[in-house]
């Protein structure tokens, strides 16, 4: 983060000190991602300390994802598909519900707090419900601190 | 070109105008970019997406060699199409573009321009490290069905028909009422223009009917659609309309249908039959029967009586054909008429209002009455002419059922009965002064003329054996046997000195009596027993003159004896006396003198789920009789089963004595036997041994014609949950705490003193007018009460009560949904009072008055039927209204004003509109308005705060008061007006929810089904291949959604035009190498797209069904399975990107 | 069963006959009541248009007090109810202003912890006593009665607690038809009644009580009952105005008529405060009703 904060610096604008922490959103192409647009298109706001990675289902993401977002600095993972029972691939959404039960579990073993890995259900009218998801999860991982992984 | 090729990538960085560069500092951006890896050229430009634009990206490809392209501009969703597009017009793999959403994802959503630039650029970095990875990719294609599917046919799903065969394709549209049409045609004029919707609507609709390529599916629903866009496959569920194709809508059916229901097309302001047209217009045409399930009374009755037929025609004076419906199923009406135990009444849903209808007592007038004013009727003429023989033992209830069906259906049958008189315990065992002998003779007389041949005097297995029926023996060459010998032993007390003089059991008795053998009665009788035979004989000995005491050693709870009856008995005399048993038969000189006794007590409840009565100690004590008689049960004897040799029959017995058969079918263990009534059930009622007896006839038939008897099932279906006891009331029923209670009518009585003194009939049986009022009782909660007077009407023979509903499966490519909207209950609106003040009307009954089809017949009228002085007109009633719906229904305003109009142009009323805002901005709507104005409405500015009945109106018609700050003159005002319309709000269909699963379609916050995108894509929706119009996509006026419902036909078109659709290269492929054949990924595939290959023990991914949700890509163990487009690779690199601590690297 | 009896400033003065008769009635039903000790007023003054966080601690203290009694509180007076409820939200919703209004109560050593239910009579005696319960105890009957429910504007939004449509209220309708009382329909039943528009636009405050009449005497009522204090001066004060022109009607409190369907006396239920002498028989023993009544007549009597 040092090396982002003297960049912010560089260009002439107020510089925002204090930490910023980094979280990676997983967001499937047909609800969520549609959803996070949404959002855009209404102008509702939300924390830039999130950054959306479109995939086509939630039940594309693979824990390898997850795992590998920490380790690349990450602060916090938010995984969003469409409603259970909505989702585009029929049932996509109840194997990611499985999944992150498990990798939930796993990163613990980590030493990484569950809390930094959240599943939500954001469909393509709920530009909203991103928004919220969005600065609730960063307001979470600000109170959480960064991650530093113990090696 | 192939990954291995060193990537030489471009980024274009887009303006957007300001919508990007104002929050991000998109030359930093571009410079940041610049300094990545792979990257060659940096640019950043106004509009990208402008051909300008693009030709940055061409001119680069083909002169500066870039072979990777990132767009960091807005969603991919809005122009990825055009940025591969460009591409592959400078001979790029449209693949190796990639976009970056810098807008929706980061210039529109953050304000700081310091992290919205510093996440742009991280935003750029993963786009950046991700392209270098990207792999051409060839797109597939697949054929189009230019078949289309429109689910809805209101006006739009017509218009897009019409649209859409115009150009020569198949249209299928599903409809859920019974005819297209839809809201447009419930509305009497249409605003601005005032043409009526009628006359514009039903031209389209004929059309949409004529055309060869539109299929029009009513009274249907889509259950369940699968496949994607060009080829669907969609299940449609085709409710039964119980009337076929071959109606030709005539109309004779209304005329004759005795039942009627709120009519729903008419806001329930009117009422229709059971079998309707929903209205004059209507297409298909075809009428349509309401039904929910059947008849309670008729499910309940073991001959499956129509009860509610005739009870709705004698409700309607139609007495003959009343009559004539009870015979059609019932052999025994006038008998049944009398002393049917009615288990129809048990069931009756009157029963949750107060008492059941008197269904028994109806019957017997429609009987009688026939008698006293209808010429003998004549049995129809059997079916068929079978050649056959059927012997039926026994001429009870059972007996002539059976004879009766089996002759209807063309036998040639026989009734043997052991005794002179015909009717088994109906001649024998029941007193002629609840069913006089002419009655009984009438019922078998009847059956006689169907040309049964009755031999009386014959007596199975003294006369003849059954071998002899069986087997052929001269004389008796029968194919099949039914042995209906009833129970007629009465079973005997089991005490001491039971053999002495005096002593008689009950069913003796009354046969005595009956068949006028010597029977002597002492003045004092004892009857012990409490079941209808017990009361019988009680009932003739005090005929007898005797004084008669009834001992029963449970208590009256306990006793089977029907009620009235027991009223009967207790009026006529009769003594009762409980807890009471006798223990012997005191006897002088071999003649009885009297009973001893003993008191009982309760226990426990026993095997019949009675308590089992239990003697007192010491409680012995004498009574004095003179006649005993015991009438505690029957069973049935067993010699009739005697063959001649005397060895043992090969039918089987219980231990009660009755003939084992099976259930279903009551054949014996000899495959020609049947048998039924008491000498299978033991003492049972009348109608449940005809029940048996129909079985019997049925079963009897399909074994004579060669048909299995396995799996057997009879005229008595079972029974359709959804419409059980506790279901009601249904959905068409009325709530039953509206119903005014009307206590159910008794037949008179003859004067006890009177009736005692002779066996002549004891009830005397209702006249018209009573049995009409009582008719009229009935709820109709089945709806149509299967009295198949249209079926009589119906020249055409189009009507099919067994109809049933049809499944079918559409082949589409393309789907429009089209499913209209509810209106807001304004119920909900409290202070308006709707529900509570009659002339407080919502738009849509409003609608209907003004209808020239509706239940005004066009005019505006008050409950009280007087034309309003002053009607108010409330505009957003549930709209804009934070408490229900926040949005615009957009059409009230107009609305509005066009009632003000009809009502000024049709009454004298004064008319007053409250308006929150006038919103007249379709073409001639604002026109329209100040039209309406000069016509002298008067409008005024202000939420209505409520509306209450006047103060000076004396209660029972008060006119009413709508208070409302008026806004403009910033008065409060109370308006004094007759009838207040309220402008309810449009909202979703109440299964909108489910509707948008079934589509796969997205609902806005508001409800309504959401399109792609609210400017650019208004009909499409996030599922390719199926678009939305009208106003299941918001509310909107019929110029709106007409449009929408062309431009959805318009894209449909265009796509069938193309004939094939490109299907996304995003799937996945497993690398043979790496799979280990686990078979995980088989299981999670939703579109068994992944077989397993046995032989190479390896999955395999069938492209063409595979939709690329990397499901199993994200599962494989061995990350064997790639994603197209997605692979593991490609997000990591994504990731590393986009983690990159941005500036540097 | 015991509750915190908060009186307010009303029920002590002008609405001392609401005051007897709750007192009545929950001594017939067998239910204690303990007046707060040493409460002050509920804060529904215009001192919170002057210092909203001295009107929230005015008010707060009560809460404070009444926490450590452990009961539930009930408040008759409709401003009581409505602004000690407010309080409640506010300071819940607004940790700042807790924390500013305890630490103002801390110097009398007490502390708001939000955590004491205040409550209506009304709803008390619908939802824990319950109407089976109290039918079951009516010794008399007030079949003569034919009231008009009068619910005002404070008890049924936004606390409403009662299960009914705040803007078609029913419970005093069901509570009286279960004690033998046929009521009018009623539409105006939550309009406001004027309040305290009777000090400063008395025209306005007037209008608003008269239509509230009109509206009872058209429908047959013989008497207006309410819940709130101010509801009923209101209204009885129009009794004294149009010199004579206008109908009289009795305005009761809803507890003086349970009471006296209990068993109480018209002076228990203090029938006489009212300016309007209650113009039916005295309410007879369900029992021997028919037999010759003593009049029950307020004020004069």
């Amino acid at each position: 983060m040092a090396v982002a904060i003297e960049h912010e610096a560089s260009i002439d604008a107020p510089a925002v000190k204090e930490w910023q922490p980094r979280i990676i959103a997983f967001l499937c192409n047909w609800c969520s991602y549609t959803g996070a647009d949404l959002a855009g298109i209404s102008r509702i706001q939300w924390d830039p300390s999130v950054s959306i990675v479109r995939v086509m289902c939630s039940g594309r993401m693979d824990p390898t994802f997850v795992a590998k977002a920490f380790e690349l600095g990450a602060d916090g993972v938010i995984i969003s598909g469409c409603h259970p029972g909505d989702c585009h691939y029929q049932e996509g959404n109840y194997k990611t519900l499985r999944r992150v039960h498990l990798l939930k579990r796993l990163v613990a073993g980590f030493g990484i707090d569950a809390e930094r890995i959240r599943l939500v259900w954001v469909s393509a009218s709920e530009g909203d419900q991103w928004a919220e998801t969005a600065n609730d999860m960063a307001r979470e991982i600000r109170s959480l601190g960064p991650l530093r992984l113990q090696t | 070109m192939t990954a291995t090729d060193e990537a030489r990538i471009g980024v274009y960085v887009c303006h957007c105008g300001f919508n990007i560069a104002a929050t991000v500092d998109v030359e930093a951006v571009r410079d940041i970019a610049a300094g990545q890896p792979g990257v060659v050229m940096a640019r950043d430009y106004e509009f990208m997406c402008s051909n300008a634009g693009q030709d940055l990206i061409k001119r680069d490809i083909e002169e500066n060699g870039v072979n990777r392209v990132v767009v960091a501009a807005c969603s991919p969703l809005m122009h990825e199409p055009t940025f591969r597009a460009a591409g592959e017009e400078a001979g790029l793999n449209p693949y190796l573009v990639h976009i970056a959403n810098i807008r929706e994802q980061c210039a529109w959503v953050h304000q700081n321009r310091v992290a919205a630039t510093a996440k742009a650029e991280s935003l750029v970095n993963g786009a950046v490290a991700r392209v270098a990875l990207h792999e051409p990719l060839e797109a597939t294609y697949a054929d189009v069905n230019p078949t289309t599917l429109v689910v809805g046919g209101g006006i739009a799903g017509i218009q897009a028909a019409l649209d859409i065969s115009d150009a020569g394709n198949e249209v299928y549209v599903v409809e859920r009422q019974s005819t297209i049409g839809g809201m447009m045609a419930r509305f009497d004029k249409t605003f601005p223009t005032l043409d009526c919707a009628a006359c514009i609507l039903t031209p389209k609709m004929v059309s949409a009917d004529r055309r060869d390529n539109i299929h029009l599916v009513t009274n249907a629903e889509v259950e369940a659609v699968d496949g994607f866009v060009g080829n669907f496959t969609v299940r449609v569920r085709e409710k039964a309309r119980f009337v076929t194709v071959d109606c030709t809508s005539c109309g004779e059916c209304v005329t004759v249908c005795p039942v009627t229901v709120p009519d729903p097309f008419d806001e329930y302001m009117s009422t229709r039959t059971a079998i309707h047209k929903a209205f004059p217009q209507a297409i298909p045409s075809t009428y349509t029967i309401d039904r929910q399930g059947k008849p309670p009374c008729m499910e309940a009755c073991p001959i499956h009586q129509n009860a509610a037929g005739y009870v709705s025609l004698i409700a309607e004076g139609r007495f003959a054909e009343a009559a004539k419906l009870i015979r059609r199923q019932n052999p025994l009406p006038f008998i049944c008429g009398r002393v049917c135990y009615s288990p129809c009444e048990d069931a009756c849903s009157r029963t949750l209002v107060e008492e059941p209808v008197a269904i028994r007592s109806l019957k017997r007038f429609a009987m009688d009455w026939e008698r006293e004013h209808e010429p003998e009727p004549v049995p129809e003429a059997p079916e068929h002419d079978y050649s056959e023989k059927v012997a039926v033992v026994g001429s009870g209830p059972a007996g002539l059922t059976c004879a009766f069906d089996l002759a209807k259906e063309g036998y040639k049958v026989t009734v043997f009965e052991k005794h002179d008189r015909l009717g088994g315990m109906l001649a024998v065992g029941l007193p002629t002064y609840r069913c006089p002998r002419p009655v009984v003779d009438r019922d078998i007389d009847y059956i006689k003329r169907m040309g049964v041949d009755m031999r009386t005097g014959t007596e199975l297995g003294r006369d003849f054996t059954l071998d002899e029926l069986t087997n052929g023996a001269p004389g008796y060459e029968y194919s099949a046997v039914f042995v209906a010998v009833g129970a007629q032993e009465g079973i005997a007390l089991d005490i001491p000195n039971e053999d002495a003089e005096g002593v008689v059991t009950g069913i003796d008795y009354l046969r005595n009596l009956n068949l006028d053998l010597p029977q002597e009665t002492g003045p004092r009788v004892a009857v012990v027993g409490g079941g209808n035979t017990a009361l019988d004989a009680a009932r003739a000995a005090r005929r007898e003159g005797a004084e008669v005491t009834v001992l029963y050693r449970r208590t009256r709870a306990e006793m089977p004896a029907e009620e009235d009856e027991f009223d009967d008995a207790v009026a006529e005399g009769v003594r009762f006396e409980y807890l009471v048993a006798p223990v012997e038969v005191l006897v002088t000189d071999g003649r009885v003198r009297g009973l001893e006794c003993v008191t009982m007590e309760l226990g426990e409840t026993d095997g019949s789920g009675r308590p089992r009565p239990v003697p007192i100690e010491g409680s012995n004590h004498e009574r004095e009789f003179d006649t005993v008689i015991a009438a505690i049960s029957q069973h049935p004897d067993q010699d009739w089963s005697n063959t001649p040799a005397g060895e043992p029959t090969v039918l089987t017995f219980s231990r009660w004595g009755t003939v084992e058969v099976d259930p279903d079918s009551l054949q014996s263990t000899i495959p020609n036997v049947f048998a039924g009534g008491d000498a299978v059930l033991g003492p049972a009622t009348v109608v449940e041994a005809m029940g048996q007896g129909r079985r019997a006839a049925e079963a009897i038939d399909k074994h004579l014609r060669g048909l299995p008897l396995d799996g057997f099932t009879s005229h008595m279906p079972s029974p359709d949950p959804r419409y059980g006891f506790e279901e009601r009331p249904y959905a068409q029923s009325p709530e039953y705490a509206d119903i005014e209670k009307a206590p159910r009518a008794t037949m008179p009585k003859r004067p006890v003193d009177i009736r005692v003194t002779d066996y002549d009939e004891v009830d005397l049986g209702f006249s018209e007018e009573e049995a009409r009022s009582e008719a009229q009782r009935c709820l109709h909660c089945g709806v149509c009460v299967e009295c198949h007077a249209c079926d009589d009407v119906c020249a055409p023979k189009a009507i099919d009560l067994d109809m049933e509903d049809t499944l079918t499966t559409l082949e589409v490519g393309q789907i429009m949904v089209a499913t209209g909207f509810k209106t807001f209950d304004a119920t909900r609106m409290t202070p308006y009072g709707y529900g509570r003040y009659p002339n407080v009307v919502t738009s849509l009954e409003f609608e209907r008055m003004l209808n020239s089809t509706g239940p005004t017949g066009g005019k505006v009228l008050m409950a009280n039927g007087e034309e309003p002085r002053a009607i108010g007109i409330v505009h957003c009633v549930g709209s804009r209204d934070e408490h229900f719906n926040r949005y615009c229904s957009r059409v009230c305003c107009m609305a509005a004003l066009k009632f003000a109009h009809l009502a000024i142009e049709r009454t004298d009323a004064d008319v007053y509109q409250f308006y929150i805002d006038m919103r007249a901005f379709g073409k001639g709507y604002e026109e329209f308005y100040s039209r309406v104005l000069h016509e002298g409405s008067t409008v005024i500015r202000g939420k209505v705060a409520e509306i209450v009945p006047s103060l000076s109106s004396n209660g029972d018609e008060p006119h009413l008061i709508i208070r409302a700050e008026d806004t403009l003159i910033g008065r409060f005002r109370e308006i004094p007006v007759d009838m207040a319309v309220l402008c309810s709000a449009l909202e979703p269909q109440a299964d909108a929810e489910e509707m948008g699963r079934v589509f796969s379609l997205s609902r806005s916050p508001d409800g309504f089904f959401l399109e792609r995108h609210p400017k650019l894509d208004p009909v499409g929706t996030t599922t390719d291949g199926v678009y939305i119009a009208g106003c299941s996509q918001g509310p909107k006026d019929i110029p709106d959604t007409v449009a929408q419902a062309q431009a959805s036909a318009a894209r449909i078109l265009a796509l069938i035009g193309r004939g094939e659709v490109l299907i996304d290269p995003v799937r996945a492929t497993v690398n043979e190498a790496l799979c280990g054949g686990c078979k995980t990924c088989l299981s999670l595939c939703p579109y068994t797209a992944i077989t397993f290959d046995e032989e190479k023990e390896v999955a395999v991914v069938n492209e063409a069904l595979c939709k690329g949700c990397g499901t199993c890509v994200a599962a494989c163990p061995a990350s064997a399975i790639t994603g197209a487009g997605f692979t593991d690779d490609q997000i990591l690199a994504e990731l590393t990107g986009l983690l990159a601590p941005v500036g540097t690297r | 069963m015991t509750y915190t009896y908060y009186p307010g400033c009303s029920l002590h003065a002008t609405g001392v006959a609401y005051d007897k008769s709750t007192k009545a009635v929950f001594e017939k039903l067998g239910v204690g009541l303990q007046e707060l000790e040493d409460w002050n007023c509920c804060g529904a003054t215009s001192y919170t248009s002057v210092k909203k966080t001295v009107a929230y601690a005015i008010s707060a203290r009560n809460l404070a007090l009444a926490e450590k009694t452990g009961h539930d509180v009930i408040a008759p007076c409709s401003a009581c109810f409505y602004v000690l409820n407010k309080t409640k939200t506010r300071m819940t919703e607004q940790p700042e202003l807790r924390e500013q209004v305890n630490a103002s109560l801390a110097e009398a050593g007490l502390e708001a912890k939000m955590t004491v239910p205040v409550r209506k009579p009304l709803e008390v005696l619908i939802n824990d006593i319950g109407l089976d319960t109290i039918a079951s105890l009516q010794t008399h009957s007030i079949s003569d009665f034919r009231p008009a429910c009068y619910y005002g504007c404070q008890i049924v939004r936004p606390y409403g607690a009662i299960d009914e449509d705040p803007e078609n209220p029913v419970s005093m309708e069901r509570l009286f038809e279960a004690l033998g009382a046929e009521c009018v329909d009623y539409p105006p039943k939550v309009r406001c009644c004027g309040g305290m528009l009777i000090a400063t636009f008395e025209e306005v405050a007037t209008q608003l009580c008269e239509d509230l009449v009109d509206w009872a005497v058209e429908r047959g009522a013989n008497c207006i009952v309410t819940v709130c204090p101010l509801c009923q001066a209101n209204l009885d004060l129009l009794n004294l105005s149009g010199n004579g022109t206008r109908t009289k009607i009795p305005i009761l409190y809803f507890t003086q008529l349970i009471g006296l369907a209990l068993g109480s006396s018209p002076e228990e239920v203090g029938l006489e405060h009212g300016l309007v002498p209650v113009n039916v028989e005295a309410p007879r023993l369900v029992a021997e009703a028919g037999t010759a009544p003593a009049t029950a007549r307020g004020g004069a009597a």
